[in-house]
């Protein structure tokens, strides 16, 4: 049996093989094979799919995970399972600048705890608010996180699924439409550009999308199964 | 196929009788001349066996520029110009090293990319004197400026080079491409008799 995960440098490889491309060019495909598979993570496999640890600062924030593409969720660990904070735009997202440094002041609403409902309370507005209530800062790129009794959270998220300090893996089902991708992408931008010939790609690419897409497709079983237990963290 | 010194001797004898300023000197410089442009004529009509005329070349050192902190390789012997791009360097067996060509423009376009990151591969540049190389380096920026030594992924790199005529030793076999010797010999004779090419592509 042959191993189906490759790493994305050699299906750079086999495309060169396969096509018989000059070597030079292969910074150009490596940049078009990282497109190619941050599309299919975002679009089509959701292979991106990430839970981490976080633990926010003393001024209740953390940085965006620099491989973030699309944000899903905070939650908590509860009984083995994750139990997802609610969202509070409202948050009062600002800093105060104290010497140079951002200091919280609650005068202005800064880090202020918001109001905790127990979770075993009647008529409380829910368990999850025991633990807290997020925002996104998307200007400055930071979750804010406040009144969570715990010091680390649990993070959803969608990476690019291209890493820079590990080697980037490609499954196997995916290694034809990324062969397409590259392809098509090196006659997008070839100048001048046979268009005949840049229209075939596009279309082996929609086609290997489709056979991926079929591949990928829930069984009936999965289907029931995800209507039956609900959606909490969908990807 | 012959040997280096067969050629030399054969165009020696067919430049005519011998006369004042007619050494053997001059023939391989001839055979030099015409067997560079034979092999950039033979690549450009399609002839893709170029890895039967290749010398290897084990153990090239790799050395660090420090003005420009970029690592390079001297040639180990002049190499026929416009068809040594591709595969010339390759890492020592077992290394697990990859190296692959790029130029300068794809060096400096490539500075903030994700190529720059994400690929793990060594490129090179052949240039005029010596081969450069991108991704070398196993420090970081950093740590270079706290003050850990520059130290590259190998010391040493083998060459697979298509060597110039003059480079080979008298008893070395010169591989001509197939059907080209006649070619070889009758372009040096012109190079001699100061006879103008004809260029087969225009003729």
């Amino acid at each position: 049996m042959i191993n189906t995960l490759q790493t994305l440098d050699a299906v750079v490889n086999k495309v060169f093989l396969k096509s018989k491309r000059p070597l030079e060019e292969k910074t150009r495909f490596i940049e078009f094979a990282i497109d190619g598979y941050r599309y299919l993570n975002l679009s089509t496999i959701k292979n991106g799919f990430k839970i981490v640890k976080i633990a926010p600062n003393a001024l209740n924030r953390y940085d965006f995970p620099s491989d973030m593409e699309e944000f899903v969720g905070i939650g908590i660990p509860y009984k083995g399972t994750i139990w997802p904070l609610t969202r509070r735009d409202e948050i009062i997202p600002t800093t105060t600048l104290v010497q140079g440094d951002d200091t919280l002041d609650s005068t202005a609403g800064e880090g202020v705890d918001l109001p905790i409902a127990q979770s075993d309370t009647v008529y409380s507005e829910g368990g999850v608010n025991a633990y807290g209530y997020y925002t996104l800062d998307e200007e400055h790129r930071e979750f804010i996180i406040v009144s969570s009794s715990l010091t680390e959270v649990l993070l959803s998220y969608i990476s690019s699924g291209i890493s820079n300090t590990d080697v980037t893996y490609i499954p196997g089902k995916c290694i034809p439409v990324l062969e397409a991708y590259i392809l098509w992408q090196d006659k997008v931008y070839t100048l001048p550009s046979d268009l005949n010939v840049s229209r075939e790609y596009e279309r082996l690419f929609g086609d290997r999308i489709k056979e991926l897409n079929r591949i990928g497709a829930p069984s009936l079983e999965e289907m029931a199964d995800a209507w039956r237990t609900g959606n909490a963290l969908v990807k | 196929m012959a040997r280096k010194i067969e050629y030399i001797d054969e165009v020696f004898t067919m430049w005519g009788p011998f006369e004042k300023g007619h050494t053997k000197q001059l023939v391989e410089v001839a055979l030099n001349g015409a067997y560079n442009q034979l092999m950039l004529d033979s690549v450009r009509q399609g002839y893709n066996d170029l890895d039967l005329h290749r010398k290897s070349y084990t153990g090239v050192a790799v050395t660090y520029d420090s003005t420009r902190e970029i690592y390079y390789s001297l040639y180990p012997a002049d190499i026929v110009p416009g068809i040594n791009r591709q595969r010339i360097v390759n890492s020592i067996i077992g290394s697990g090293l990859r190296l692959y060509p790029t130029n300068e423009e794809t060096l400096l376009l490539k500075e903030n990319l994700y190529c720059n990151t994400v690929d793990t591969n060594i490129q090179y540049i052949p240039k005029r004197d010596r081969v450069e190389y991108d991704n070398m380096e196993t420090m970081t920026d950093d740590e270079i400026t706290d003050g850990s030594t520059p130290t590259p992924f190998t010391t040493t790199v083998r060459m697979d080079l298509i060597i110039q005529f003059k480079e080979y030793a008298a008893t070395d076999d010169v591989l001509i491409p197939m059907g080209r010797d006649v070619d070889f010999k009758q372009w040096a004779l012109d190079y001699l008799k100061q006879e103008p090419i004809i260029d087969p592509r225009n003729d």
